[in-house]
């Protein structure tokens, strides 16, 4: 099996990470973690590409971030998705579609 | 977890010691813990997930755009490479500057007696002998200390490193001191402020005989106090200045935050004045004492002068900042 190429998949974190805050406020590792299940263990974001969304999509003005402290005393940085974040989300979303529209028209699956 | 800790100290290095480069590296430090703890919960072993926790790191470069060090990241091979500084040299560097400090304070507290003789009498052989004997041994003693000094000049004229190792060394070393700084300090404020006791008991007791006794006592208590004094801030400022040595540019400046304060102003004719305050202070003082032979009341331009340098280090701060 071939591994998802960073080239690929860099334009789609911002949709994945707005997703994910789209449900609920969260912290760097717990959204890191997230993506990691939900691909199944397919894709595995790196902690730099991670931050370089948060920072991304912040000067963007879809998300803010606050600092909060967790339970086991540890403070975190919580990152919100803003009213223009979830508009974002939804566009990024359409684009997708149309995306994987154009590109299946030329993914030819050999015949078994 | 040290590990993790100082690989990324190493990925950041050589970036600038700006607000948003402290931020990243806060926040991958904080992904990348939670990431270890959770693998290590999950039973795994410590060298398999420091590696996989590493590995799952990914590139700096990425983050050149939202750090603004693409530059930084760019020119890093034309950089200067920094001379390294080993655990051993510091731990030399640190007892030769002692040294050093305890020799120059030696010396200043012979310049503080070299007068004693003619407080003691008028002009004769010995009191002019004190003058140049114990001025001459303070110049020894300030020449011999400049060697011990001179070894180390490159730490601040060459671009130097000193690894993290170092840097908790000294950041411990400094924190061992910091109780004797104290005692050391108070040691010497206290011995300068009874100073003026024998001065007192010699005035209450002969009428006036024995003031220039009770002054000579002031004297060598007030350069013992001074010993202290110099010896404790010559230490601790060893301590600083080789925990600056990675800063200005870089993010182990993280260690002497709010520490390298500067010494100047934003100033030319300010900085000139202070720096020629004191020895303006001592040729006055050994003006006035020689020609009006006041030996038993002139060391009073010593506290005034102090006081006087505070309020002109106050007025100049505030009027154009520190450099």
């Amino acid at each position: 099996m071939s591994e998802i190429s960073s080239d690929v998949i860099r334009g789609y974190t911002d949709t994945m990470l707005l997703c994910l805050l789209n449900e609920s406020d969260n912290y760097g590792y717990a959204l890191s973690k997230e993506i990691s299940e939900r691909s199944e263990g397919k894709y595995v974001i790196k902690e730099t590409t991670l931050y370089s969304a948060f920072t991304r999509l912040e000067k963007n003005g879809y998300i803010t971030s606050y600092s909060q402290v967790a339970e086991n005393g540890k403070k975190r940085t919580y990152y919100k998705i803003s009213e223009k974040g979830k508009e974002y989300y939804r566009m990024k979303c359409e684009e997708w579609e149309l995306t994987k529209e154009v590109i299946e028209k030329f993914i030819i699956k050999e015949e078994q | 977890m040290d590990t993790i800790k100082n690989y990324l100290e190493m990925m950041f290095q050589n970036l600038p010691n700006t607000v948003e480069v402290r931020k990243a590296h806060d926040e991958l430090l904080s992904m990348m813990e939670d990431k270890y703890d959770e693998l290590i919960s999950e039973g795994k072993p410590e060298n398999e997930a420091v590696a996989q926790v590493i590995s799952e790191f990914g590139n700096l470069d990425e983050l050149a755009e939202s750090l603004g060090i693409s530059k930084v990241i760019n020119e890093k091979k034309e950089e200067v490479p920094r001379r390294k500084v080993s655990l051993s040299e510091i731990k030399e560097c640190i007892s030769d500057k002692t040294i050093k400090t305890v020799l120059e304070a030696i010396g200043v507290a012979l310049c503080i007696n070299c007068a004693d003789g003619f407080i003691m009498s008028m002009p004769d052989v010995f009191s002019i002998a004190n003058l140049f004997v114990f001025i001459g041994l303070a110049v020894g003693l300030f020449i011999f200390g400049g060697v011990f000094n001179q070894k180390w000049n490159y730490l601040y004229n060459e671009p130097c490193l000193i690894d993290y190792d170092s840097v908790n060394y000294l950041s411990d070393e400094r924190e061992k001191f910091r109780t004797k700084k104290g005692i050391l300090l108070a040691l010497g404020v206290v011995l300068i402020v009874i100073s003026v006791i024998p001065c007192a008991i010699a005035g209450s007791i002969s009428h006036g005989e024995n003031d220039a006794i009770g002054t000579v006592i002031m004297m060598i208590m007030i350069a013992a106090g001074v010993v202290l004094i110099i010896i404790q801030s010559g230490i601790s400022n060893t301590y600083k200045e080789l925990l600056s040595i990675n800063d200005e540019n870089t993010i182990s400046g993280n260690y002497v935050a709010g520490q390298n304060e500067s010494r100047g102003y934003n100033n030319k004719a300010a900085n000139t004045i202070m720096e020629l305050y004191w020895p303006t202070v001592t040729c006055l003082y050994l003006t006035i004492s020689f020609l009006t032979f006041t030996w038993t009341i002139s060391w009073i331009i010593w506290p005034i002068a102090g006081i006087f340098s505070k309020v002109l280090d106050i007025i100049f701060r505030n009027s154009f900042g520190k450099a």
